[in-house]
């Protein structure tokens, strides 16, 4: 029975590709603890082009069902890049981290502080600000050639040093955040 | 124990230097009948040299010695072998029954002598009776070590198979054993080491095809199960006739045949009451206990990996992880087990691990209490009990608290979907990431750019005379403050040439005028040039007069004068300079 709603779910859903539907259809397999045709219905919106926390983080909470931590915490590590406040979702990727049991060993102290200073900000605000910073600085560039000696020599270096620092922080924040998004398309090839 | 291993240490280095060269003792057949015709046989990895033969008077020597050389050369992968070896063989019979040793022979490898080991070779009488060799050709033998054991005290059971030499197996079936009431762990079987028995005066080849550890389950008398073979083998039959070289041909005779081994009981007794409490069904010996723990202090929620190594002799590759009374506060995953569990002769030995990890729900001080866990010493038929260490933790207060329930299966069922709705493409993600590369190389580009134009114009309006000018002021106060010194002296002559020569290296260097021309003509030309009001070029004039009178004139009044004209040279200038900016 849970198979044959199942399989007319997924012909609907081959019919009439709605992205609200399928999540209205996914929630009614969650409830039948189908979480594997679950899967296969938000995979077959991402396929589409389509993304959204939600559904990183509902993709989460299915393989956290399946018991495959790995998979789940990489998922809930997408939701958060997308939607970084939510609290849930920091919840559960503690969780999976307990479930999964990688002891985490002891990161190097500078390590530790990169990640709290890049987690200050949300990447598109670490955009902003590295391009505020980059336009002031300009600005006072120009206004030195005019008149003379608006910023001393040393705190013009400063502000140069600031800037390359916050590009450096946006790469880092990027890279993290492409190799989070690659991991999952790694692991399909593995297993194919 | 540390005696032990130290010999065990030195016999293993003994053994390796010595395998570089030996001179080998073997013997094709021990035990071996008084009938058989035997060889012996020495051999080194070398060429040797004044072979000092053994003396062999026990034996009738047949023929011998036989001396052989033979080399070798083998290439492989590039790697290209020298195998050199010498042999003497002897071919011996013995004169009667009984163990014969021969002692030790010599050779000399390159100037040093090398000396075999002393062999013994057991020779058996020989019994010809016809109707027994044919009664027993094949047959299986099977040997337990103990026959009288307590509930899971380890014993090992051997099958051999027992050959009649000159017997052609064909065909062999072996079917499983299998124990009842008792655990089973077999030991795997080199197939190439066979050996030779005599019994009852026939030669038997011997194969061990089954070697087990068993641990009783069951008190009572338990039967170890027979072994059974099928086995089809040749055999001479009838007198054919004679080949053309007049050699008895006979009929082969294909005979199958299914043997079984005798079973027999084993008396298993229970172990001695009353059982202590901490008892977990561990029988043997040496068993040792030990804890282990990664950290002391940590926050809550996180993790603590808490190791108990199990040690010993006996049934432990059967013990299981046993109840530990862990604080209630910590949650506490199902222990992870390694086996480092080895089966020996006659038990099994080794150790268990299992690693338990705990997460302390709240913050505060804990006590991981000491565990006790006994076993029943075989060797002295009592109970021992074993202690871990006690550990306090201290639990500081985490980033996220969690309570017992959240990390197990109550958070599966909290976990729901998401139903909100907002999708995006995912090809706008990287979007802003594409403008923001190029925006800021762009405007970091507009920056350097502008800072190397900055440098080169700077570079280029630096300009000798306005650098001058710059530097006037700055030479006339100097000047001034020489004068200021010489009020305190009271030097009157060098104060007012210091005055004067202020006022005209102040205007020299601001206008730019050599110090040839400098005049008082030159002044005013200067100063109406520059537009500075005639008052002011009156007055510097008439200070210059005025110093250059008061250098020759003495008047009453020095000091109150000489304060003035340094407050007048000061006020020019300044003014002077207001007007020039």
């Amino acid at each position: 029975m849970k198979k044959g709603i199942t399989y007319l779910f997924l012909v609907f859903s081959f019919h009439s590709f709605s992205a609200e539907k399928i999540f209205e259809k996914a929630d009614s397999l969650y409830q039948l603890s189908d979480y594997q045709t679950v899967i296969d219905q938000y995979n077959f919106v991402l396929e589409k082009g389509l993304e959204s926390s939600s559904v990183y983080y509902n993709l989460g909470v299915c393989y956290f069902q399946l018991e495959k931590y790995e998979k789940s915490k990489n998922y809930f590590n997408k939701c958060l890049i997308l939607n970084p406040e939510n609290t849930k979702c920091k919840e559960n990727i503690k969780l999976c981290k307990l479930k999964v049991l990688k002891k985490d060993s002891p990161e190097f102290f500078y390590k530790t502080w990169w990640k709290n200073y890049s987690n200050l900000l949300k990447i598109n605000n670490w955009y902003l600000l590295s391009l505020f910073s980059i336009i002031t600085l300009l600005i006072l560039t120009f206004l030195s050639t005019v008149k003379k000696k608006i910023i001393s020599k040393y705190l013009f270096v400063v502000l140069l040093i600031v800037n390359l620092l916050f590009y450096l922080t946006t790469q880092g924040k990027e890279k993290k955040n492409k190799r989070i998004f690659n991991q999952d398309l790694q692991n399909i090839s593995i297993n194919k | 124990m540390k005696k032990l291993l130290f010999y065990l240490f030195t016999l293993f280095t003994f053994s390796v230097n010595a395998q570089d060269l030996q001179l080998e003792v073997k013997v094709n057949k021990n035990p071996a009948l008084t009938s058989e015709i035997i060889q012996l046989q020495f051999s080194i990895n070398a060429k040797g040299d004044d072979f000092i033969p053994p003396p062999l008077s026990n034996f009738h020597v047949l023929s011998g010695p036989a001396s052989g050389f033979n080399q070798s050369y083998s290439s492989i992968n590039g790697k290209t072998e020298n195998k050199i070896s010498t042999t003497i063989s002897y071919t011996l019979q013995a004169k009667k029954e009984g163990e014969f040793t021969v002692s030790s022979a010599s050779v000399k490898v390159s100037g040093k002598k090398y000396k075999s080991s002393p062999y013994t070779i057991k020779f058996v009488k020989d019994i010809n009776n016809k109707s027994k060799q044919s009664e027993k050709t094949i047959f299986i033998s099977a040997t337990a070590s103990k026959t009288n054991v307590f509930i899971g005290e380890q014993f090992s059971v051997i099958y051999n198979l027992y050959i009649k030499n000159g017997i052609n197996i064909q065909k062999s079936e072996v079917f499983p054993t299998t124990f009842d009431n008792f655990w089973e762990d077999g030991i795997e079987i080199n197939q190439k080491k066979n050996k030779r028995e005599i019994i009852d005066g026939i030669a038997y080849t011997v194969i061990k095809y089954k070697h087990s550890i068993l641990t009783p389950q069951k008190s009572g008398k338990q039967i170890v199960p027979p072994a059974q073979i099928n086995l089809s083998y040749i055999t001479r039959g009838k007198l054919r006739g004679y080949d053309i070289f007049n050699r008895p041909v006979y009929h082969q005779k294909i005979t199958s045949e299914s043997l079984k081994s005798k079973s027999f009981n084993i008396n298993v007794k229970e172990l001695p009451t009353p059982k202590p409490q901490y008892f977990y069904e561990s029988v043997g010996s040496n068993f040792s206990l030990k804890s282990e723990i990664d950290r002391t202090k940590l926050k809550s929620g996180e993790a603590i990996n808490y190791k108990i190594i199990l040690r010993g002799t006996g049934n432990i590759n059967l013990s299981e992880p046993f109840p530990l009374g862990f604080p209630d506060e910590f949650d506490v995953f199902d222990p992870n087990v390694t086996n480092k569990t080895f089966i020996g002769n006659k038990s099994v030995n080794g150790s268990k691990i299992f690693e338990y990890i705990l997460i302390p729900g709240s913050e505060g001080v804990y006590t991981i209490p000491s565990f006790k866990y006994s076993y029943f010493d075989i060797n002295t038929e009592k109970y021992v009990e074993l202690k871990t260490k006690e550990y306090k933790i201290n639990v500081l207060k985490g980033d996220l608290n969690f309570t017992k329930d959240s990390t197990n299966n109550i958070s599966k069922k909290n976990m729901e979907l998401e139903k909100e709705l907002n999708f995006t493409k995912i090809s706008e993600r990287a979007k802003w990431q594409k403008y923001y590369f190029i925006s800021f190389w762009t405007l970091f580009s507009f920056v350097i750019l502008l800072i190397v134009f900055n440098i080169y114009n700077k570079n280029k309006t630096i300009n000798p005379i306005n650098e001058k000018r710059r530097r006037s002021t700055k030479i006339a106060i100097k000047r001034l403050k020489t004068a200021n010194k010489c009020i305190l002296n009271n030097n009157f002559d060098q104060f007012f040439e210091e005055i004067e020569k202020s006022l005209w290296g102040y205007f020299g260097q601001k206008f730019n005028v050599e110090s040839s021309k400098l005049s008082k003509e030159n002044i005013i030309k200067y100063f109406t040039d520059n537009n500075i009001g005639k008052d002011l070029e009156s007055e510097f004039i008439n200070l210059i007069i005025h110093c250059e009178f008061a250098r020759y004139a003495p008047s009453s009044n020095k000091n109150m004068e000489m304060k003035q004209i340094l407050n007048r040279a000061k006020e020019i200038i300044i003014k002077v300079e207001t007007y020039t900016k």
